[in-house]
């Protein structure tokens, strides 16, 4: 079935690459993506990254990286200023994702990774629940990710990481301007 | 049904998203339907919080602690209140090891270099990919060198399992500890010969709070924190007794001082014979302890008889009328005084054992041993042992040379192998080369002096791991960093504490694991399936605990009914008319044999320490009171509280170099090694010919995003290492340092002049 959103995918690409990581295609559909939301990418941006350059810049980005972690990929990290796990931002992170029904499954990664939050997106969206997913992007989601995004950005990372940072940024305010229309359509 | 799109999403991006998430990414499947009943919107607060007892790790003292769980989430530390040493108070870096658990720049996951060695490029690994390999090298060097080709530096609660991976693996080299190497190792020597037991080791059995009089020799208490010794020192103060502190630098025991004696660095010894001397000249000693206790009183008479106080006060720089007021107040304590013994003693090298057997010998002559306010003796705690956690068979192979047994430090084999000498055979093969290095709990680029040397012995290595928290120095130079549980994540083993309040307790989780960590036993077992190597076989970590608790008719669960803590009735005094000591012949050695016998001095000596070369001053250091060595600098709560150390330089000497309080300068050692910049405090309190900064800061590692760059580290300063006689312990106070400032090379000034009888140090460069 032809997809609605975007955020599985989304979530797809801030996964760590392993060998099993379809980096090509990964990469072709963000270049697409990035299209679609009217990003204009310079030719030398749309190169598809080696597996071990995206693996290192990874580890680099989110992990432990040269320069310090340069962009925790936590809620918790944005929302409450201290720069820490498992404070406020987690909190919210949880609330909703209760709200919704849903628990996250245990991974390895926190439940505020970005990885969860865009997946959970994607769930609110695939079940029409426009209520919630205003509310999340609004008082939650869309708070933090800007600054989760500028120091992707600062970083100077890899074109891959960039392209994802932005197209992650406009998907989301598109959203959100989306839902909350809807949400002013139908209540 | 009609779906609505919530972004025009062309049909070639959707069908390459389709194709992409077809080919295996998983971004789908992080959710599932909750089980539990929808969490309470966001609280914040302690209060109504789940109490789970455990043991602080924030420092090597492991004060008992509850942590304060809400959600699955540690909100607050607190003290234990039923622990007798510490009740409900933590220090600082008690109460921040919630930030420690939750630090994001903690390692997450198994990660293996890519880059080169010291330059922190990694890729993500499986913990099978990396046990994999780490046991893959272990063999491999095994089989190409021989197994003393292993070497493992460790520290701390989490070291203790893999060192037994190093047994089995056969190697002598399974343990080399700077808690020894390059910190408590003389004195630990000293007092085990002199009377018998270790007084000052991890624990210190010293009566602080019940003295009349105390004696600090550089101990800086109240910055260097250890929460039951602070008490007891406050304690001590609070009742009454005098305190008689000796030190470059007026610290925060020294503000506290009846009299404080700013003596001439490597000096301390001169001082304390001549004290010695007076003492028995002036018959201030205790005669019936000295003359029922003690061996090698006469020898010590006619050893120390050529050292007088007003020789000490030329050789000290102090004033003859204050050493004597010092030694009469401790002695009009007596027995009840408290010569501390000290703890980080590796200082100059050379003396550094002969020190703290002086102080040893002041306390025996004061018969201040198992009584109030002295030394005391350790009440033993009944604690199990569980084989299941360790290899069956671990026997050390033999070697045509070994070097520990070989060493040309007669004690070091009691503490393992010395740093240096691994060191040393990494670089030069010599007695065999040391071809992999296992590193757990230790800072080997900061905790080893002269890391320009360690750096190089790395680069030969065939292959270095660790085991890792934080991505500190010693992770950027593994080839695979092994990412650890925090203390508040994990079963340790039980612990005890055999002082004035002797008491059992044990560290447990009080939160589920972050990330993708694993525990210290889960590790080497791991890595022990790997190998081949037998035991190891509890299952978990209760298993553990539980078979360490058996002996004291204890459960996990009956310990966690009684609040996590079983307190026992101490007996640290004893009748002085019939103490025994632990030594050969039953009483206090104020002469060594054992020394004598391996030709070395049986009574302390005093040897002149270097002074520094002209236009150099002497570096020194201490411990802060809210980082704990090289570990906390980038924990958010205490860097906030000191982001960054200071030089501490004399106001006269900052005046005619022109330098301003919070001035930044760079420091240059008498080897040409230069620091990071590091800001100035002028100030009276430190003499005109030493500098002083807390050690752990400015650190090299870009991945310590808080702690990188801040302050100046001592340890690259530390270029020149003397080695201690007896144990082979590195001295950290043999290097001199000028300033830089604005790229122009200020020479120091020499405001206290030099006796003759104290060479000067002689510099390549100075």
């Amino acid at each position: 079935m032809e997809p609605t959103h975007p955020f599985y995918f989304l979530s797809s690409c801030f996964d760590y690459p392993d060998k099993d990581t379809p980096v090509a295609n990964l990469s072709d559909a963000l270049v697409l993506l990035a299209g679609d939301m009217g990003l204009q990418l310079e030719s030398d941006r749309k190169q598809v990254p080696e597996l071990e350059e995206l693996q290192a810049e990874y580890v680099r980005l989110f992990i432990n990286s040269p320069g310090g972690v340069a962009a925790p990929p936590y809620a918790s990290v944005y929302v409450n200023h201290s720069g820490i796990m498992r404070q406020r931002g987690y909190d919210e992170a949880m609330f909703f994702y209760n709200k919704a029904g849903f628990e996250p499954v245990e991974s390895g990664e926190s439940p505020d990774h970005i990885m969860h939050e865009l997946n959970f997106l994607g769930l609110l969206l695939d079940r029409d629940d426009m209520t919630l997913a205003s509310d999340f992007l609004n008082s939650h989601f869309c708070k933090w990710y800007p600054r989760f995004e500028q120091r992707i950005i600062s970083a100077e990372p890899l074109p891959f990481f960039q392209i994802l940072a932005q197209v992650t940024h406009l998907c989301l305010k598109q959203t959100l301007k989306e839902v909350m229309h809807e949400q002013a359509t139908f209540s | 049904m009609n779906r609505r799109h919530f972004l025009k999403i062309s049909a070639a991006t959707a069908a390459a998203m389709a194709s992409a998430s077809m080919s295996g990414t998983k971004g789908e499947g992080l959710f599932r339907p909750a089980t539990a009943q929808a969490a309470l919107a966001p609280e914040t607060g302690s209060m109504g919080a789940k109490e789970i007892t455990s043991v602080c790790e924030m420092c090597f003292w492991r004060c008992p602690i509850v942590a304060k769980v809400k959600n699955g989430k540690l909100v607050k530390i607190e003290g234990n209140p039923k622990s007798p040493v510490n009740g409900q108070r933590v220090c600082a870096r008690g109460n921040s090891g919630v930030q420690l658990l939750y630090d994001p720049d903690r390692v997450k996951t198994p990660l293996k270099r890519v880059g080169a060695r010291g330059e922190g490029k990694w890729a993500k690994i499986s913990w099978d990919e990396a046990l994999d390999e780490v046991a893959y090298n272990m063999q491999k060097v095994k089989k190409k060198y021989g197994p003393h080709a292993l070497a493992y530096f460790d520290h701390g609660a989490s070291a203790e399992f893999m060192r037994g991976i190093f047994k089995a693996m056969g190697t002598e080299n399974y343990t080399s500890e700077p808690a020894f190497f390059q910190c408590v190792g003389p004195p630990a020597l000293a007092y085990l010969k002199t009377f018998g037991y270790v007084t000052t080791g991890t624990r210190q059995y010293n009566d602080m709070g019940n003295a009349k009089a105390m004696l600090l020799v550089a101990s800086h208490i109240g910055e260097n924190v250890h929460v039951s010794h602070v008490r007891e020192f406050i304690e001590g103060l609070e009742n009454g007794a005098k305190l008689v502190v000796v030190d470059p630098r007026f610290s925060a025991a020294a503000n506290k001082a009846h009299i404080y004696l700013p003596i001439r660095p490597g000096t301390d010894t001169a001082l304390m014979l001549a004290w010695i001397n007076y003492v028995i000249k002036k018959n201030l000693y205790n005669k019936d302890f000295v003359a029922n206790h003690c061996d090698g009183f006469d020898t010590l008479k006619d050893a120390v008889s050529e050292y007088s106080l007003e020789w000490a006060a030329k050789i000290c720089d102090l004033k003859l009328v204050d050493m004597q007021e010092a030694i009469e107040l401790l002695a009009k304590a007596a027995p009840h005084v408290n010569i501390h013994p000290g703890r980080h003693a590796t200082w100059y090298g050379k003396g550094d054992l002969g020190r703290h057997q002086s102080y040893a010998i002041l306390t025996a002559l004061f018969g201040a041993v198992g009584v109030p306010g002295g030394i005391y003796f350790p009440t033993p705690v009944k604690k199990g042992h569980a084989e299941c956690a360790e290899p069956e068979d671990a026997e050390t192979a033999d070697a045509e040379t070994s070097m520990k047994d070989d060493s040309p430090y007669p004690f070091s084999y009691i503490f393992g192998t010395t740093t240096r000498s691994i060191i040393k055979a990494i670089l030069t093969k010599d007695p065999y080369p040391v071809k992999l290095l296992g590193v757990n709990g230790v800072n080997i680029i900061q905790t080893i002096p002269d890391p320009y040397t360690t750096m190089k012995a790395i680069k030969e290595l065939d292959f270095i791991f660790c085991e890792e928290m934080m991505a500190g120095e010693t992770a950027i130079w593994s080839d695979i960093v092994l990412p650890d549980t925090v203390y508040l994540e994990r079963y340790d083993g039980v612990y005890t504490y055999e002082g004035l309040t002797p008491y059992l307790t044990v560290r447990q989780p009080v939160v589920d694991p972050m990330f993708n960590v694993r525990s210290p036993y889960q590790i080497a077992k791991g890595l022990a399936e790997r190998l081949g190597i037998e035991g190891y076989s509890c299952e978990s970590e209760e298993e553990l605990v539980n078979e360490e608790l058996k002996k004291a008719n204890l459960t996990l669960e009956s310990l966690n009914k009684q609040g996590g803590i079983v307190v026992y009735e101490g007996k640290p005094y004893r009748d002085p008319k019939t103490v025994k000591f632990s030594t050969e012949s039953g009483k206090v050695q104020l002469a060594v044999e054992d020394f004598e016998d391996e030709d070395l001095d049986p009574i302390p000596k005093y040897e002149p320490t270097p002074a520094p070369p002209k236009g150099y001053t002497r570096l020194v250091y201490g411990r802060a009171p809210m980082h704990t060595f090289t570990r906390t600098m980038n924990n958010l709560w205490l860097h906030n509280e000191m982001p960054e150390n200071k030089l501490w330089l004399n106001d006269k000497v900052a005046a005619k170099l022109g330098i301003k309080n919070d001035e930044e300068v760079i420091l240059e050692n008498q080897d040409g090694k230069r620091s990071n910049p590091i800001k100035v405090l002028v100030t009276p309190g430190i003499r005109p010919d030493v500098v002083f900064m807390y050690h752990g800061f400015g650190s090299k590692s870009k991945h310590l995003t808080r702690a990188y760059g801040k302050g100046a580290a001592d340890g690259f300063l530390m270029t020149n290492v003397v080695e201690d006689r007896f144990i082979g312990a590195d001295s950290k106070r043999t290097n001199f340092v000028r300033i830089i400032k604005n790229n122009r090379v200020l020479n120091i000034p020499e405001l206290a002049a030099l006796p003759r009888e104290i060479p000067r140090y002689n510099s390549r460069l100075a």
